[in-house]
């Protein structure tokens, strides 16, 4: 019975989803059609060409200077820049998450035993990997501001690597001591970079730094600087959940 | 005067405990005195509602955070609230300081946010410590419960806020409501995110019904988790509500009506459900439902002043008598009606407490409460609606017997209309009620006064300065 009503009920709201989107009443229509959307109305064509605070006609690769936002990537400015605040959000929710998991799966903890037994190959060839895994990973939140990437998957993949090491090796356990630290001090700056650009500039979170030119390493001001801060964070975070459900409590 | 430091310094707090584990107490008592001290230094020195954008970027490019008469209330009642709640249950902070001083943060933002996306990021950085929190009640079923109910709903209300940035091409609520205003965008192309947002925000207001989730992980919270979901969490996304309908809610009467009718029935069901319950928590938290379908039908009517009133009410009330009772329930081990009988006849200070708020929220004369339901009551009469007043005069009978049923069992061991014999006194210990009792009686003071100073001429105090002083700058930015 449960299971009828739970079909009907998602089957009303698709119903009302489609008809809302798709048929609505004359002149009820949510949505303009395709290709007649009033771009200059909408607040991501400034993301693009860089003009909130002030005119700029169009951002060139390896020539425009002293922009607004110095990110060659538009998602990087948009994610770091423009709605930082928006992402010191979204770092909270991953700390709070992996903090969460932490604590309730706290106490005296061991590595959790695989059945198999890991071969000399494949234990040595992990811990090369891994140093490839972690150097492309610093790459990833190092150049956000460039290339696709940033802080959330260059931390990811630094986390995976980690994975790798504690699947390959059934008798390496990292020190998760450190990686609290790492976690709170990123976190930490990443705020306290936020309340230093009160002082200096009179907003919170402001890109208080030049920009120098799109396209080269030194061009976005603080977003390289927060997105190592968040690649860092990131890892250490995931690392953390990691080490949560690959140990096992101990019964004392 | 930046409110942002209200989001950051609890937030930088929590990542200072990440380091340094042991003081995590300290750190977050700190800020939680602080947020206090400078919500109330900002509310004095208000002067008029601004948009404080973040990262330099002005509305509606950034974000930005709306410091209105409202938005201060809010911050007031969430920060006030939240720090009451910590100085009673000091000693169950244990390890989740962290999460609790994130979830300042969350509040906070949640309250003062005037862009769209960020109140999402700060409804599920709140939710998610709430999920955290509620793993304290062992309950660990029903918190997995909550969990998903609460997960859907932020996808929900994601999904609503995403339509509404198609339309208009923006985030910002106040932008949002201008451009409405100018493109005339028909109340038939509102329905879609309108509902979806209204569904979402409602599993953590507890609308019936959406809020199934609260029995389960409250019926046997502790004296901090329980009393921060019923009042900062709850007070938090009311104001959301509240905001919203006055700004971005275009609703065409039907609407409007169904909207209503959901918040009325939450009422309705949530006061009965709350008579036949027999162990105090649980009375209370639906109790606690049916003051949030009352506060959004108030809202959804266009009635900001008297919602505000109903839910600063409800707040405060509920504070005293939900900390009390977990604290009871906690020292005693159960929080069964019957079992506790004359309980009061021991610890007097907290009888009275208890006593007064629980007054108010039926809403007797003398109390604050009575203020707030006249204001609702009346202003409903005025604009011409006439079966809403009966429904609140009706569940507030309802109400009235409940609560006056504990009462008396609470304050008599013998049988009704008897002095009790003194061999019939049950034995009561509790530890360390003296910091419930100081902060019970402050808040009983301060609820009487509330009630009596204007009960020499309400109508005069109603139509006053200071309750259009809520509404007046409120979206007016």
């Amino acid at each position: 019975m449960k299971q009828v009503v739970s079909i009907l009920l998602v089957l009303a709201v698709g119903f009302f989803i489609f008809s809302a989107l798709y048929f609505p009443n004359q002149g009820d229509s949510a949505f303009d059609s395709y290709g007649e959307v009033d771009l200059d109305e909408r607040v991501s064509s400034s993301f693009i060409d860089k003009n909130v605070t002030g005119e700029n006609d169009e951002v060139v690769f390896g020539e425009s200077a002293n922009l607004e936002d110095g990110s060659a990537n538009y998602v990087t400015s948009v994610i770091v820049n423009y709605r930082s605040f928006d992402t010191l959000g979204e770092v909270t929710v991953l700390f709070i998450s992996a903090f969460g998991v932490g604590l309730l799966l706290s106490g005296r903890r061991k590595k959790q035993a695989f059945a198999h037994q890991p071969n000399f190959i494949l234990k040595y060839g992990a811990r090369l990997v891994f140093g490839i895994m972690v150097i492309f990973g610093v790459y990833m939140f190092s150049h956000g501001h460039l290339a696709p990437g940033g802080g959330f998957p260059g931390g990811a993949i630094i986390a995976a690597a980690l994975l790798l090491l504690y699947l390959a090796d059934n008798d390496f356990r990292a020190k998760m001591k450190a990686f609290k630290v790492t976690e709170g001090i990123a976190g930490s700056i990443y705020v306290i970079l936020g309340l230093l650009a009160i002082v200096i500039g009179g907003y919170f979170l402001m890109n208080f730094l030049p920009t120098g030119i799109v396209g080269t390493i030194f061009s976005a001001g603080l977003i390289p600087i927060i997105y190592v801060l968040i690649g860092l964070k990131v890892g250490s975070e995931i690392a953390g959940i990691v080490d949560s459900f690959l140990t096992v409590e101990v019964e004392k | 005067m930046n409110p942002a430091l209200l989001i950051a310094a609890p937030l930088l707090a929590a990542f200072i405990a990440v380091i340094f584990k042991k003081i995590d107490k300290v750190v977050l008592g700190v800020v939680a005195v602080g947020n206090i001290a400078y919500s109330i230094v900002m509310a004095v020195l208000f002067t008029g509602a601004t948009q404080i954008a973040i990262g330099g970027f002005a509305p509606p490019f950034g974000i930005s955070l709306v410091l209105d008469s409202y938005s201060l209330i809010g911050i007031l009642l969430v920060n006030v609230a939240f720090g009451l709640i910590l100085l009673m249950g000091t000693k169950l902070v244990g390890r989740y300081g962290i999460v609790l001083a994130v979830s300042l943060a969350a509040l906070n933002g949640i309250v003062l946010t005037g862009d769209l996306f960020n109140l999402f990021v700060f409804i599920e950085v709140a939710a998610i410590s709430a999920y955290i929190m509620t793993t304290m009640n062992k309950q660990l079923k029903h918190t997995f419960n909550y969990l998903i109910l609460g997960t859907l709903a932020s996808g929900l209300l994601l999904f609503g806020i995403a339509v509404l940035y198609n339309m208009f091409g923006s985030l910002n609520i106040i932008d949002i409501a201008s451009k409405l205003a100018i493109s005339g965008v028909s109340a038939g192309a509102m329905v879609l995110p309108i509902v979806f947002i209204f569904a979402g925000l409602s599993v953590e207001a507890k609308l019936i019904p959406f809020g199934g989730w609260v029995r389960g992980v409250l019926k046997k919270s502790n004296s901090l988790v329980g009393p921060l979901l019923v009042t900062g969490y709850a007070a938090a996304i009311l104001l959301v509500f509240g905001r919203l309908t006055s700004t971005i809610f275009i609703m065409s009467d039907g609407l409007k009506i169904a909207l209503t009718v959901v918040a009325v029935a939450t009422l309705v069901l949530a006061e009965f459900t709350a008579f036949s319950k027999k162990n105090l928590r649980e009375v209370l938290l639906f109790s606690s439902i049916a003051q949030s379908g009352l506060v959004v039908a108030l809202f959804l009517n266009g009635l900001t002043v008297a919602a505000i009133l109903v839910l600063v009410n409800n707040v405060v009330s509920k504070l005293v008598l939900f900390a009390l009772s977990a604290k009871i329930a906690d020292d005693t081990g159960t929080d069964k009606i019957s079992e506790l009988k004359g309980v009061f006849t021991k610890y007097r200070v907290l009888g009275v407490g208890f006593t007064i708020a629980a007054m108010s929220l039926i809403g007797l004369p003398m109390f604050f409460g009575f203020v707030a339901k006249a204001q609702a009551v009346m202003s409903l009469f005025e604009s011409g609606n006439l079966w809403l007043p009966a429904v609140i005069l009706l569940v507030s009978v309802i109400e009235g017997i409940y609560i006056i049923r504990i009462l008396t069992t609470l304050w008599n061991s013998g049988k009704e209309g008897q002095v009790p014999s003194k061999d019939a006194q049950k034995e009561y210990k509790l530890n360390g009620f003296v910091k419930v009792s100081i902060v019970a009686l402050v808040i009983g003071v301060l609820i009487v006064a509330a009630g009596i100073l204007p009960i020499t001429n309400i109508k005069e105090f109603l139509s006053s300065d200071f309750l259009s002083f809520i509404t007046r700058s409120m979206g007016g930015v």
